[in-house]
């Protein structure tokens, strides 16, 4: 994703200390608006704020602090790169069971400030679940922690979970501990072509009293499909609605499962159970994973509601060919916008959808927008009581408004 | 503020009554109150409100001026404003089984107690959250759910008393949290009443709400950001099958090294319990479940999963514990049995009024690899204070209750106690971890907030508090050293607690 910002300057502090001492002196002196910027991964995100300031890059905080395997914790650097900290814990045969894209390039601070989840959140969760400690520092350079290094710990406000998706707005992560789980061993996909978003929705019911434990469950629109199978470089039908389901365990444990999962949805009035295979499946994980970035697609969206209404919600989309997928246990919908339409139409599209998430109990928010909409589209939906409460605890950490302008609903 | 303890109203015989101006205050805060609520869900006589004096810890008392119990939000509303009107603070209440001090209406003031809000609103299955009023008993709800494969995770040892409110204030643990979190991993929303009266939401039955996480915020503020009305939880699959076995070691040494072994070797069991020598002899004499009485420690251990999968866990857990040294490793045979275990481990504060007349409970937390340190300076502490403690904890999770027996009697003797707390939980500092896994500050443990914290830390919580809870007037003098705001003042610890549950 290229930087489209127009910032003037770039700062990457050596260490939290550096980071202080220059916000403070920014508070103090040129009160020039700050972008913290972890992997660059999701600057598209209120694409269309263009305003000067500096890019704060956390790059050099890359360390790894502190790693008792034996506890299950672990403490890094913000700007660790995803990848280099799932190599570091797998070599202790350990993983931190959450989705994130881009992981070459995300950092662990910027994706706790994004609060990215992908398909196993349904079994595994978000960085609420994982996060048990963090420093950071506000704009006007104060360096603050909270948590600490143990897996319960009461004391104090848990700012750790204000931080996760405040996307830089309430202060810089410089350092995080997190929580992590014995790495499984394998995990299998099963493909499950159905006829219709109803019977999406009647499999996905039926998995929520199944003896079989699923990590994922992701339904997709036929547009969405296609892309699936391409990227994954997979062979499966695509005209119809599909449901995937992911296990993880060991070969006996899928075995098991697959099995039982069969038995359990034959009357369903499904059309096809595939099963994807082991390496197949970690592929098409890392395509579900990778999906919210759409590329050059003119607008990507995320609505979430209950879960027994993602259907209708699905259904909507295949109406309008939008490209979306849903985990249909946690009842969140990622989608992008066809490029077959005009700025206009697209418009008009993001308003019906964030009409039709609030008619079904939910809400819409833009994850992307481009330039020729990104002004005209309501990025956060319909406003709510608790936006004014948010804006009185960003004004008192930030009161000058310095952090991330304009990421946040209330502004 | 004004501090209605000095204000007591006619008939009180209160030799602190001071100004009929003040008095005036007072006796209008009743009366409007009971335009509101009604003279049946008010208290004020001092006989009355003795009760209210103090929740699980017992040490700090102080008798509020007004008990009041609401049964709506809008009356919630219009208490709130009332007390803001008058400049009196309010603190909200559960059933008062706060172990920490959470509920104590330091400054006297206004009670909302919330026990009669304790409502099931609804279950959805489909969906798997149910939404609660605050005053529900946390067992209660999972009496409702039994039989639909569905439970809701938090199990504190009280859960046959505290409320679901007050587990929000405090982000209740339990044995279960080992594997499936504590309250804030299972809370989708909130609706409450602001400290200024306002009726605000955050989150609600969807995942995710545009913005920051208010309701992880929300969880834990022990009440300082206002009164919980509405809950939305997480309802949780029951396990497929589980296995509760008892490990009985020669030692709690050779108990901790297991946990440390277990957890190590990459297996999280749905809980694991420890329970020392001294514990185990007062269970036996209340529950005569048959505990070696010679066993240095048991462990209770819970592994839950696929029916295919949980006796592979369990034959490496065994294999674990005899290779640490248990003497033997017992299956509970029945579900009777299994709900035998859990009674005995969860009353277990019950029965140590058969060891001492008085105890107090600690809420450590250690990295799990530093629990045979911790519980060896436990060990050296006590001999050296010359005061008995017991141990019964949540060991998979480094989250220590050392509980340390006393007379109360005997001023010397509380002394020694609190010199032990205090190192032991020095010593959890020390050793990386942290003053309280679930039981909260309070008022107990403000004055460790300033070794948990540096000064910025402690601003940057008091600037939140502050945007929560600008006039500082809910729940005041909790949780943080100071904040600037009124009551919100230092409180000394001068005394050990005794307390109920952990």
């Amino acid at each position: 994703m290229s930087d489209t910002q127009e910032t003037k300057s770039e700062f990457a502090p050596a260490s939290a200390k550096e980071l202080s001492r220059f916000l403070r002196e920014n508070a103090t002196d040129n009160k020039t608006p700050i972008f913290p910027v972890g992997g660059r991964t999701a600057l598209q995100f209120l694409g269309h704020r263009r305003q000067a300031g500096i890019l704060l890059s956390t790059q050099n905080l890359t360390g790894v602090i502190d790693y008792p395997a034996r506890d299950m914790t672990i403490t890094v650097g913000s700007g660790l790169r995803m990848t280099d900290l799932k190599q570091i814990l797998a070599e202790q045969n350990q993983e931190l069971p959450l989705d994130i894209s881009h992981s070459q390039r995300a950092t662990i601070g910027g994706a706790i400030a994004c609060n990215v989840s992908g398909p196993r959140r349904f079994a595994q969760g978000t960085f609420r679940d994982y996060l048990i400690g963090m420093s950071a520092v506000d704009a006007e350079g104060r360096n603050f922690h909270a948590g600490g290094r143990v897996v319960k710990n009461v004391a104090g406000y848990d700012l750790c979970k204000l931080m996760i998706g405040s996307r830089g707005t309430l202060g810089v992560l410089t350092e995080v501990t997190l929580k992590v789980k014995p790495k499984q061993p394998s995990l299998e996909a099963v493909w499950i072509n159905c006829d219709s978003f109803q019977t999406v929705d009647r499999v996905a019911e039926r998995l929520l009293t199944s003896a079989t434990r699923p990590v994922a469950m992701e339904a997709f629109t036929p547009e969405a499909c296609k892309f699936i199978v391409a990227d994954a470089r997979i062979s499966f039908p695509t005209k119809n609605p599909v449901l995937l389901i992911i296990y993880e365990g060991t070969q006996q444990e899928l075995l098991w499962q697959i099995g039982t999962l069969r038995s359990e949805i034959a009357e369903l009035g499904i059309r096809s159970v595939e099963e994807v295979g082991e390496d197949s499946s970690s592929v098409l994980l890392g395509t579900l994973t990778e999906f919210p970035d759409g590329g050059d697609v003119p607008a990507t969206f995320q609505s979430n509601m209950c879960p027994s209404q993602v259907a209708s919600f699905l259904e909507f989309c295949t109406q309008r060919d939008i490209s979306a997928i849903a985990r249909m246990g946690n009842g969140i919908v990622i989608g992008h916008l066809s490029d077959d339409l005009g700025p206009d139409s697209q418009t008009t599209q993001l308003s019906e959808l964030t009409t039709k998430a609030s008619e079904q109990g939910g809400n819409l928010i833009l994850l992307n927008a481009d330039e020729s909409i990104a002004n005209d589209v309501n990025w956060w939906g319909h406003p709510e009581d608790s936006w004014r409460l948010m804006k009185t605890i960003k004004q008192s950490l930030d009161p000058l408004g310095l952090l991330n302008s304009g990421a946040t609903p209330f502004e | 503020m004004i501090e209605l303890s000095l204000v007591r109203l006619s008939p009180i015989k209160d030799n602190r009554m001071s100004s009929s101006a003040t008095e005036t205050t007072a006796q209008q805060l009743i009366r409007r109150f009971r335009d509101v609520v009604g003279e049946e869900a008010l208290l004020y006589r001092p006989e009355e409100l003795i009760v209210y004096e103090c929740d699980g810890y017992v040490v700090e008392k102080k008798v509020p001026d007004v008990v009041v119990f609401p049964e709506s939000r809008d009356q919630i509303v219009a208490l709130v404003r009332i007390c803001n009107e008058l400049e009196v603070p309010f603190v909200p209440r559960g059933a008062g089984t706060s172990l920490a001090g959470g509920t104590l209406p330091v400054g006297g003031g206004v009670m909302i107690t919330l026990t009669r809000m304790h409502d099931i609103l609804e279950i959805n299955y489909r969906d798997r959250y149910a939404v609660v009023q605050p005053g529900l008993v946390n067992v209660h709800l999972t009496q409702a759910l039994k039989g639909s494969g569905y439970h809701y995770a938090p199990d504190p040892s009280s859960q046959g008393a505290c409320t679901l409110g007050g587990n929000v204030a405090t982000n209740s643990g339990g044995p279960h949290t080992l594997k499936y979190g504590v309250t804030v991993n299972h809370v989708l929303g909130i609706e409450f009443v602001s400290p200024q009266g306002e009726i605000i939401q955050i989150g609600g039955p969807e995942e995710e709400s545009p913005g920051y996480d208010l309701t992880g915020l929300f969880v834990g503020s022990e009440g300082t950001f206002g009164i919980c009305t509405k809950i939305w939880v997480r309802l949780t699959r029951d396990p497929a099958a589980h296995r509760t076995l008892l490990g009985v070691f020669e030692t709690v040494k050779d108990a901790t090294e297991t946990i440390s072994a277990i957890i190590g070797a990459g297996i999280i069991p749905a809980a694991l319990e420890m329970m020392d020598q001294g514990i185990i002899a007062a269970l036996e004499d209340a529950f005569h479940f048959g505990f070696p009485l010679d066993a240095g420690a048991v462990l209770l251990i819970e592994t839950d999963g696929l029916e295919i999968s949980v006796e592979e866990e369990v034959r490496q857990i065994e294999q674990l514990c005899t290779e640490n040294g248990a003497r033997e490793v017992r299956r509970a045979q029945t579900e009777q049995e299994r709900q035998l275990l859990w009674k005995c481990r969860k009353q277990a504060f019950g029965a140590i009024g058969r060891l001492s007349p008085s105890y107090c409970t600690q809420d450590g937390v250690v990295p799990r690899t530093k629990l045979p340190e911790i519980l060896d300076f436990i060990t050296e502490s006590s001999e050296r204070h010359g005061i008995r403690v017991v141990n019964v904890f949540h060991a998979g999770d480094g989250n220590i209750h050392p509980i340390l027996l006393f007379d109360e009697r005997d001023p010397e003797q509380i002394q020694r106690v609190m010199q032990a707390s205090d190192e032991i939980l020095n010593r959890c500092i020390d050793l990386g971890g942290s003053v309280t896994g679930e039981h909260g500050i309070g008022v107990e443990k403000i004055s460790f907030m300033s070794r948990l914290f540096t000064e910025e830390d402690l601003e940057v919580m008091g600037r939140i508090r502050i945007a929560m809870n600008p006039k500082g007037n809910c729940s005041p003098s909790k949780m943080l050293p100071t904040a600037g705001a009124c009551g919100m003042e230092h409180i000394e610890r001068s005394h050990p607690g005794k307390q109920a549950h952990a």
